[in-house]
């Protein structure tokens, strides 16, 4: 059995390269058993490049990857799906001609699920009046909300959200962060969340990665890394004070 | 609504084929024209070739130009087995699928994995290399000029301990019904099952499908091969119907008919590649004033169909249905 604080996500040096541009450089970092990892950094910094290694969507130039304490590096996306990590996209990604019950029931593909099981799913993040309908035809808030229950039907351990809260308003953002506190308290898994937005990190994750230019420069605490001195540089840039230092 | 999922899908077409199923089979016994009969098989035939192609165009949303190559590579592995080996009984048959199914895995395997035209360059490759070859396989397959002689097919009759030869052309309407049937029971099993399913996933988001453990290229596969399969049934059948194959039988009209039919009659639908087969098997018959305006005519429809009903016949109508039960 595995327990809270064993490593469930270990990366080893992860380097990718694309031609000439080195989009993340040799980077490492822990993700514990029921643990929210946050990974943030200004655009370009390799966040969605890293998430797309970790997921298998594309394979690192060099480095590890280790799940569960298996080699999992350059594995396909739909096998690490059956390990059990599991992610959404930046750009909304459901299947858009189906209804939101089967959009669930789609997602069970990898087990079998009940009729009771998908109803769930869909009470848990407010989605049953919606059910009869059109994905597409659905308010953006609602198909974010669509796309994180896909995923939770899929039964995640390592779940990878990707921008989760762009687009969209402090409330909505507010009412996100409620909804997977929510759901992380009944099922165990854990949570990478990828996003610029600082208050809503901050917020929700038990530690935080930074990256810049495709390198780790601090992991910590949210206390810690909102009191490091190169995050506050890159978010808010160099004081005059402390430059003239 | 055929074509929905669900319970009322299901009573439809059990409705639907409990109707049919009867009607198709004494069909003959009130059509005594055996131009009919003959309008009536080569439609069942390219009814099969069509549901086939479904699976790739349709269910997984893959462009194959070469549909017709495992129609061609079906009726000439037939036609060789029976005029060189002097085999045409369920063997040759047995034999024509699997050479159909290396063929369709030789093509599917490299090109299914990659995004993209690729997979549409493949199979129109393929079927321009298969009518080079054939076109120039001397003594083997005929040439140019195609393989006369090839013998009607035998069954085993368990009950009398004989063999029948299939000669007239009401057995080869009875045994292509049968294979149609066949063909038509599988298409709506497999897309009521779990492989349906992952098709849809694929069709509609690959990304998503494989993120949440969807192989897409297994099951990309497994709807290449079945609709192969098929063309290569169609494509024996055909052989031991007409006794002669010639490289005309795969040729890029051919091609580009099966892909109308199955575009017209709605693509991704059950019935629609069904509906698609009838019209455009029994519309030139109908035009056969028009001659050589025929082609222009087809064009013509299939211009107006992909511009005001992309979904095809079975496809709008649904719409429409929907719509309705909407208000």
């Amino acid at each position: 059995m595995r327990k809270r604080g064993d490593n469930l996500l270990e990366i080893r040096g992860l380097t990718k390269r694309f031609g000439g541009l080195i989009a993340v450089n040799n980077v490492s970092f822990i993700v514990k058993e029921d643990e929210i990892v946050g990974l943030i950094g200004p655009n370009g910094a390799g966040k969605t490049t890293l998430l797309n290694m970790i997921t298998g969507f594309l394979k690192p130039s060099s480095g590890s990857i280790f799940f569960q304490g298996k080699d999992v590096t350059g594995f396909s996306p739909y096998y690490l799906a059956k390990l059990g990590v599991i992610r959404t996209f930046q750009n909304t990604s459901i299947f858009p001609n189906l209804s939101v019950f089967q959009n669930i029931e789609i997602a069970t593909h990898l087990y079998k699920e009940s009729y009771k099981d998908i109803t769930e799913i869909l009470k848990k993040l407010e989605l049953e009046e919606y059910s009869g309908e059109h994905a597409k035809s659905l308010p953006y808030g609602i198909q974010r909300k669509l796309e994180i229950a896909i995923a939770l039907a899929a039964k995640p351990k390592l779940l990878l959200l990707d921008e989760p809260a762009a687009g969209m308003n402090p409330e909505e953002t507010l009412q996100l962060i409620n909804d997977l506190r929510r759901i992380k308290e009944e099922k165990e898994f854990s949570l990478i969340i990828v996003d610029h937005n600082m208050k809503f990190i901050t917020n929700i994750c038990d530690r935080i990665v930074v990256l810049h230019r495709g390198e780790k420069i601090a992991e910590g605490t949210p206390r810690e890394i909102l009191n490091t001195k190169e995050v506050i540089e890159i978010y808010l840039g160099r004081s005059v004070y402390s430059a003239s230092n | 609504m055929i074509i929905l999922k669900g319970t009322k899908g299901k009573k439809s077409n059990v409705l639907l084929i409990s109707f049919f199923i009867p009607l198709t089979l004494i069909l003959p016994l009130f059509i005594k024209s055996s131009f009919f009969i003959h309008m009536l098989i080569m439609s069942f035939i390219n009814a099969i070739l069509a549901i086939g192609l479904n699976f790739i165009l349709g269910f997984i949303g893959e462009k194959s130009l070469g549909h017709a190559a495992f129609y061609g590579l079906g009726a000439y592995t037939t036609a060789i087995l029976s005029t060189k080996f002097n085999l045409s009984d369920w063997r040759s048959l047995l034999i024509s699928l699997l050479v159909t199914a290396i063929g369709a895995l030789i093509i599917g395997f490299p090109s299914l994995r990659l995004r993209g035209p690729y997979f549409s360059i493949v199979t129109l490759g393929f079927v321009l290399i298969l009518q080079l070859f054939i076109s120039n396989g001397g003594v083997l397959t005929g040439g140019p000029t195609g393989l006369p002689g090839v013998k009607r097919l035998e069954i085993y009759n368990p009950f009398n301990n004989n063999v029948i030869v299939l000669s007239t052309d009401i057995s080869y309407y009875y045994l292509i019904t049968i294979s149609f049937w066949f063909c038509f029971l599988i298409s709506i099993l497999l897309v009521s099952s779990k492989i349906g399913r992952a098709w849809t996933a694929i069709r509609e988001n690959l990304d998503l499908a494989e993120s949440i453990g969807i192989n897409s290229f297994k099951y990309k596969l497994i709807a290449f091969l079945t609709g192969a399969i098929m063309a290569g049934l169609a494509g024996s059948i055909y052989a031991h119907y007409f006794s002669f194959v010639s490289p005309k039988l795969f040729d890029t009209f051919v091609n580009i008919n099966i892909v109308t039919m199955v575009i017209i009659g709605g693509e991704g639908t059950i019935l629609g590649p069904v509906i698609g087969a009838f019209l455009i098997t029994i519309l030139p018959e109908i035009l056969r004033f028009a001659e050589e305006l025929r082609i222009l005519i087809f064009g013509f429809i299939l211009l107006i169909t992909i511009i005001f009903a992309p979904k095809g016949i079975v496809g709008t109508i649904t719409n429409i249905l929907i719509h309705e039960k909407e208000r």
